[in-house]
């Protein structure tokens, strides 16, 4: 056994020597966080992170405006759109916390809040309390908790980061919502003025946009009203004279809107870069292709309701943003127009769109409903809804045209979403003002703006219905549905494929079951 | 880092006291002898080196050389012992002799088997633990192309499955079921001593013996990554005793399409209302074809009297799929030298070899268009640009229908392609010495290096994944390197009625992985695909992008083994092994493993003449596991995306994921009891196992609140498994004779896994298992529950259809038949995706110069969830796809999809997995050649199932809704999923193959 001893002595020698038992490892392809924040242009990567979260901006529509009377997404005639019943109970107001739609929106939110804690942690501890850029990342992390807020109700508050509660409590709507205020409130002043270098960046009048879309749903959050502060964020917004209304309706949403004077706050989708704009697929007929001379074809899914496309005026400008009627192919030259939206250059008899297979094939064996099918497989696009067999065409409902598609349609669009347009402050504080007072003529002639604008005459009074629906109509597909149905009451009513689940506590959704499972200190919603 | 791996090359420090030690020579003693020599052969009259010659009562003893010879002192009226591993040990007295030649009996019994454990190998008589080992006279014949398959069906306890016969795709294999998921699920392999080799590395002609440790007790010595088991491989090496041999096998093997899912023929199309688009075309037919295979095995081996063994052997592959353009072509070259030095007291080996496979991995997706593309159509467009709206040439002059994402499956396979190039190097250089009697020391080096090349093209026509980027190519390229050092020292010696040896050792592991990928769109020309992706223009249009990442990891491990043999009575092991990994963080990087195991021979105690062997065995362990990522443990930041700033994107720099400095070792518990018995001489042999494993602190990717968190799920230790099972094996010869002999073996394997605890929720349950788009998005049908069995499936109680051909399920809070899909209100559990029981059956008939053997394999009660059907078995879809047609098809369906109970079926199977007919040439005596032998195989020749998809294989793990314009690949998956028939599955094949194996 002597020789086990000698081996020990060995083995120790060897270890030191050789390879040192050591197993400390080298990060190569990642890097450090003491390593970084050395240089202005590292900051600003580090910052930009924050805005990352936004690039889910659309697919936000899904609970903005899916679920109100405006838009729909009804069984197609191929049974797409049902997925296991997914989408027909999100409009039946059914809502169950463990489909998908719930936890993205909740994740989309948080996760913009959780990455302005981190930074904010950060340029703290690097560059003080007072940068600017830590007001810049609190007003972008109010900006992410008000939507939180307002899909949820219930959320937590929670600001650190390494040293936070590792399971957050809830909250009340009212805590939050004062909370809310209170970092927009204290950021506001350091934010910078200068509406020029912070395109799709937060700046001061983004600041006061955020604050007046708050105080505009205090009442539906809080049940406290906060008309005048509203009214008055927007007033600041308006006066400073930064932004205009573009004489076009459409310059807003056009693929190079980088230069609309309307846009206070974008998101600066970008095929490649910025991807998250995924509206082709989900908001054009599946014959769409032959128009856009696409590859790829749409899945096709949401379209506008009949009675909503109904309130639009004969002449309203607006009606652009619709696809609808006789479709043509890519010889028709469809094209897009500042002031009218999307167009034929020349819709001739000769250049219909013919397709079978997206609607007419799909009734192959049931000759009697595809007799219905008035058009055959000429892409008429109707208003109206025919339900065949417990389906619905594809052609049916008019389609999403407001934002520009390029020819040989990309499955990102490259147009910057705008989450708040100068039209927005028009009509907010419209409405705030007629809150407090119906007769207010300021709110008739802020109104008339953007009603003139869409070749309208001007209101000489303002009723409730008119302001509503003016507002509807303005910012269709613009992910601001759901807050104004609800503010004007309208959350309960029946519309097309939506009679029942009229509880109230369906005002916010559910938290979402991942959520649940991640946190023990979260309670679901009354009620769900 | 890369001065370390200099260092081991450089300074060669631990040879240094190897050398110190060779000059040290055992002490001597005097005393009256006479030298007695001889030569040692076997039955055979072949002179066999390295039997020990012993004196009975002393531990003095020699070995013979290489021509069997020895010499050895003794005293006159002393007796010597001839021992040797494999033969029947002789004792012969001196009586003065001086001239003693021996004849050694091969052991017959199986007592005899030396079976090779973790660093080392023990009698079979003297194993603890649950250990199976299958050689080379066992393994599975005909058509295999992988090391794992040669075991298929014949361990209990270990699944070597895959459904669908895809040349490429990896096999499943999972010993004793999932014990962990956030780590690797399949067993270690340890190649020749290369812990955590590639399966690719060896071709399986060159495979001496595959031992299987199943249980902690076994693995407990390869700790860290022993969790999941171990498949300790051996390939051959020199033999032939002073005569060179020169064998060449090789075969030819025929593969088709063995099962496929029944769809309506033209006729049946058109009757069901399906248009007429003028043509009649078998999609089927069109994709596939029969793949013919060869494969060659050239070798030569030779053990010479100075001391050297060698052997090299030279492989070629040419494997084609059934799928037309799927297939690889393989070159596997290997060198096994061992040179014995210094009066044979050390022995140095070195092992080389080289794997070169050039794969096309294709498109399966193809296969499921086959199914559903319109019969009617033709594979060509025959219709005018007038009538189409568009250029007929649009899509490389294939016909398309025009239906989202419906695809000619012709096409897919024509237009584009998807290669891999994977080139294997490994070298292995050990070095052993005797110092003492019983005391040796051994060291090992070596160098695994995979080099994978991967690309993949989608045409600039090719509808299936190409035009809509007008051209895709992407390439990558990885290297990973996996250097291990070891230095192992062992004793063997005895003490009064104990016999033991102990194993003592380090290793050293690091891990090296570099990766660089590139992407490309936007191709003028679809010449030159991913060899010139800078003819692309994407990349300057943001359609293109580049990568690179590299990584590191290591281990460093002290190990020991103690073995005790009490008078062959009570044998008991115990090892430890204390690793750190570098995956952790520095509080949290060592971990110890350890195991205990007792066997007592209980035929012993008692004398039962009946009973040859009666064994029984208990044992513990703990075994773990790191996680795959290699630095989850520090925050790190990269690339996320791109941030805007100043009217410019810039790349956006955040961390990549929440870091855990908590991170630590998952644990895995095992206990197993078994019984192992030999009786009616040594005619009936079994071996029992029962097993409990608790795997605890899992590596589990949960979910955790953001904020404060940076992302919703973190990588954690929580979590808990438990799996139940028993495991039997028996052995029968049922008759033995000279001219003909029957062996009969079967193995039976059961388990339950029971996931215990899975995160810090109570009551955990979630549903996975989305049957994804089209049509079946949100439809998740396998509950993960706590306190469950792994693999339950939930669908609706279907009730039969209603009078307008829709389908019903019972409304579960009414009990009424319904139309309505609500599988949260009315979904039950119906099945479940894992077997009750699986089992092999093997048979070895001789009758004398024929041979048959063949082997049922089967699984019994698991379902699968049919997507095929709940997609397709539907006639009202002729307008736009073909539909399948099976048993449970009706007419009057007028369901576009549905899912319930109808479609999840059982999947019980048995399968005649292999079966081979072979005929040994008798050869005059005076010809060189030594063996010839023709033999005819077949895998899958047919399945007995009641199943109605394609293959009824069990699905351990689910790739995931691979939609269906989805370009993108994946083999494995989530492994808490299991029961589901995807709609992308490869079709399942049969094998013939003609061989010829010569040896002369």
């Amino acid at each position: 056994m002597k020789n086990i001893k000698r081996f020990k002595i060995f083995f120790l020698i060897f270890c030191v020597n050789f390879i040192s038992c050591d197993v400390e490892t080298e990060i190569y392809s990642e890097i450090l966080p003491e390593d970084f924040f050395k240089t202005e242009a590292q900051i600003q990567s580090a910052a930009s992170a924050a805005y990352t979260p936004l690039y889910g901006y659309w697919a936000h529509h899904v609970l903005s405006d899916l679920t109100t009377d405006q838009s729909t997404v009804p069984i197609r005639s191929n049974n797409g759109w049902d997925d296991g019943g997914t989408w027909p109970r999100l409009m039946e107001h059914d809502f169950q916390p463990n489909r998908f739609y719930f936890n993205d929106e909740w994740n989309r939110f948080s996760s913009g809040i959780s990455n302005c804690n981190r930074l904010i942690g950060i340029f703290k501890e690097r560059i003080g309390e007072e940068a600017p850029v830590i007001s810049e990342l609190r007003t972008l992390r109010a900006f992410y908790f008000y939507h939180l807020l307002s899909s949820f109700g219930n959320i937590p508050i929670e600001t650190g980061f390494a040293d936070a509660n590792p399971a957050p409590v809830q909250v009340s709507p009212t805590e939050a919502f004062d909370f809310i205020e209170e970092e927009l409130l204290a950021s506001i002043d350091n934010l910078t003025e200068d509406k020029n270098n912070t395109y799709a960046k937060i700046n001061k009048w983004v600041g006061y946009t955020i604050l007046t879309q708050l105080y505009l749903n205090a009442e539906r959050i809080t049940g406290e009203e906060h008309w005048q502060d509203a009214s008055e964020a927007a007033n600041v917004v308006i006066q400073s004279g930064n932004y205009s209304l573009e004489p076009g309706y459409f310059a807003n949403f056009k693929i190079n809107n980088e230069s609309s004077d309307e846009n206070v706050f974008v998101v600066p989708y970008e095929r490649g870069l910025a991807d998250g704009f995924g509206i082709y697929y989900e908001a054009l007929t599946q014959s769409a292709n032959g128009t856009f001379g696409a590859a790829q074809i749409s899945y096709g899914g949401f379209s506008i309701q009949e009675d909503f496309y109904n309130l639009f005026e004969d002449g309203d400008l607006r009606k652009g943003m619709f696809i609808i009627g006789q479709q043509y192919t890519t010889e028709a030259g469809p094209s897009f127009s500042d002031e009218i939206g999307f167009y034929y250059e020349n819709p001739s008899e000769d250049l219909k769109l013919n397709n079978c297979v997206e609607d007419w094939d799909n009734y192959a064996t049931q000759p009697e409903l595809q007799a219905q099918i008035e058009s055959k497989c000429n892409v008429i696009i109707t208003a109206g809804y025919q339900e065949l067999g417990g389906r619905y065409l594809y052609k049916n409902g008019a389609r999403y045209g407001k934002f520009e598609y390029p020819l040989g349609l990309a499955s990102q669009s490259s147009v910057d979403f705008p989450i708040y347009r100068y039209a927005y402050l028009l009509l907010a504080r419209a409405e705030a003002l007629w809150r407090e007072n119906p007769e207010s003529t300021d709110a008739i002639n802020l109104v008339n703006q953007t009603r003139q604008r869409a070749g309208l005459e001007g209101y000489s009074t303002l009723t409730e219905d008119n302001l509503y629906h003016e507002i509807k109509k303005e910012f269709t597909m613009e992910n601001y549905a759901r807050e104004t149905t609800m503010r004007f009451g309208h959350w309960e009513d029946d519309w097309f494929l939506r009679d029942g689940n009229k509880e109230e506590f369906r005002r916010i959704y559910p938290i979402p079951t991942e959520q649940l499972q991640s946190n023990v200190n979260l309670n679901q919603n009354p009620g769900y | 880092m890369r001065k370390l791996l200099h260092s081991l090359f450089k300074k060669g420090i631990f040879l240094l006291p190897v050398l110190v030690c060779l000059f040290m020579t055992p002490q001597s003693y005097a005393q009256e002898l006479i030298e007695v020599t001889g030569t040692v052969t076997d039955e055979g009259n072949i002179p066999i080196p390295g039997v020990t010659v012993q004196t009975r009562g002393s531990n003095q003893g020699v070995v013979t050389d290489f021509d069997g010879n020895y010499s050895i002192q003794t005293p006159e009226n002393s007796t010597l012992i001839f021992t040797y591993i494999g033969f029947e040990t002789r004792e012969i007295p001196v009586e003065g002799k001086l001239d003693i030649n021996v004849l050694l009996r091969e052991n017959v019994s199986a007592l005899g088997e030396v079976v090779v454990t973790g660093y080392g190998s023990t009698r079979k008589e003297e194993i603890t633990s649950a250990i199976t080992t299958i050689d080379v006279e066992e393994f599975n014949q005909g058509n295999i192309n992988s090391p794992e398959n040669l075991l298929s069906g014949k361990v209990p306890g270990l699944v070597v499955s895959k459904a669908g016969g895809d040349p490429n795709q990896p096999f499943t294999i999972r010993l004793r079921g999932l014990s962990t998921f956030g780590a690797n699920s399949q067993p270690l392999v340890v190649l020749d001593g290369i812990v955590g080799s590639s399966l690719d590395a060896v071709d399986p002609n060159d495979i001496e013996s595959i031992s299987v440790l199943k249980d902690a007790s076994a693995g407990a010595i390869y700790g860290t990554r022993g969790s999941s088991g171990v498949l300790i491989i051996t390939s051959k090496a020199g033999k032939g005793n002073a005569i060179p041999s020169f064998e060449y096998r090789v075969y030819t093997a025929i593969e088709s399409i063995s099962n496929s899912i029944p769809v309506a023929n033209r006729e049946q199309f058109l009757a069901a209302g399906g248009p007429d688009l003028g043509a009649n075309t078998n999609w089927l037919d069109e994709i596939s074809t029969d793949g013919i295979s060869q494969v060659h095995n050239l070798s030569f081996t030779n053990s010479t009297a100075g001391g050297l063994n060698y052997r090299a052997s030279l492989n070629y592959r040419d494997i084609n799929g059934v799928l037309n353009g799927t297939g690889f072509q393989r070159i596997n070259a290997r060198i096994n030298i061992t040179q014995r030095l210094l009066d044979d007291k050390l022995k140095v080996t070195g092992i080389v070899s080289t794997s070169d496979r050039d794969a096309d991995i294709g498109f399966s997706q193809a296969m499921r268009f086959a199914l559903n593309f319109i019969p009617t159509a033709p594979i060509f467009e025959n219709r005018t640009s007038e009538q189409l709206g568009r250029d007929p040439n649009q899509f490389g002059g294939y016909f398309e229908t025009g239906v989202q994402d419906v695809y000619n499956p012709v096409a897919i396979n024509n237009l584009s392609q998807r290669k891999r190039d994977i080139k294997i190097l490994s070298a292995n250089f050990r070095a052993e010495l005797e110092i003492l009697e019983g005391f040796n020391i051994a060291t090992n080096y070596s160098n695994q290096t995979t080099n994978t090349l991967g690309g993949e093209y989608f045409a600039n026509t090719a509808l299936f994944g190409g035009v809509i980027e007008n051209g895709v190519a992407s390439q990558f390229n990885e290297q990973s390197t996996d250097n291990l050092f070891e230095f192992t020292t062992t004793y063997n010696s005895s003490f009064e009625n104990f016999k033991y040896d102990f194993l003592g050792g380090y290793s050293f592991q690091k891990f090296d992985f570099k990766r660089l990928y590139a992407y490309n769109t936007d191709f003028i020309t679809n010449e030159v695909g991913f060899d010139n992706m800078g003819i692309g223009e994407g990349i300057n249009n943001q359609r293109g992008n580049i990568s690179s990442d590299r990584t590191e990891a290591k281990l460093s491990a002290f190990f020991s083994r103690l073995n005790l043999n009490y008078k062959e009575l009570i044998f008991s092991s115990a090892s430890i092994r204390r690793e750190a990994s570098s995956r952790f963080g520095a509080n949290n990087r060592w971990g110890n493993f350890w195991a205990v195991s007792a066997g007592l021979g209980i035929n012993k105690l008692m004398s039962l003449k009946s009973i040859d062997q009666l064994k029984l065995r208990v044992g513990y362990g703990v075994t773990g596991n790191e996680p795959a990522v290699r630095y989850a443990f520090t925050e790190r930041l990269g690339r996320i995306g791109s941030g805007y700033a100043n009217g410019n994107f810039i790349p956006a720099i955040s961390p990549v994921s929440n870091p855990n400095p908590d991170l630590k070792w998952e644990e895995k518990g095992e206990l197993n009891i078994g019984l192992d018995f030999t009786v009616l001489n040594y005619r009936f042999s079994g071996s029992f196992n029962y097993f409990n494993r608790n795997t605890k602190d899992l590596l589990n990717t949960i979910q955790v609140p953001s904020p404060p968190n940076l992302f919703g799920t973190s990588l954690v230790n929580l979590g808990e498994l438990e799996t139940n099972g028993f495991e039997a094996q028996l052995n029968y010869t049922v008759f033995d004779g000279d001219d003909f002999s029957w062996d009969l073996g079967g193995n039976f394997t059961t388990f339950k896994t029971v996931l215990v605890n899975f995160n810090n929720q109570d009551n955990f349950r979630e549903y996975r298992g989305n049957l994804g788009s089209p049509g079946l998005n949100g439809t998740e049908v396998i509950l993960v529950e706590e306190g469950e069995r792994l693999g339950q499936i939930r669908a609706g109680v279907f009730a039969g259809y209603n009078e307008e051909g829709k389908s019903l399920v019972i409304n579960q809070e009414t009990g009424e038949p319904t139309t309505e899909r609500n599988l949260d209100r009315d979904g039950v559990i119906v099945g479940n995706g894992l077997p009750d029981f699986t089992f092999g059956l093997t048979n070895t008939l001789r009758y004398k110069n024929f041979d048959l053997n063949f082997l049922f394999r089967g699984a019994v009660g698991h379902s699968l969830v049919n997507i095929q059907r709940v997609y397709f078995e539907h006639p009202s879809n002729v307008g736009r796809q073909n539909f399948v047609k099976t048993k449970y098809f009706r007419e009057d369906d007028t369901e576009q999809d549905a899912y319930s109970s109808n479609q999840v079926e059982k999947a019980d199977f048995v399968r005649l997995d292999n079966a081979t007919l072979g005929y040994n040439i008798s050869l005059p005596e005076d010809k060189s050649i030594t063996d010839l032998r023709v033999y005819l195989s077949s895998n899958n020749l047919f399945t007995i199932t009641g199943y109605s998809g394609s293959d009824p294989e069990v699905r351990y793990s689910d790739q995931g809704p691979i939609e269906q314009g989805d370009t993108s690949f994946t083999y494995g998956g989530d492994i808490l999923v299991s029961g589901i028939d995807r709609r992308a599955t490869y079709f399942p094949t049969r094998t013939i193959t003609l061989g010829l194996n010569i040896k002369f």
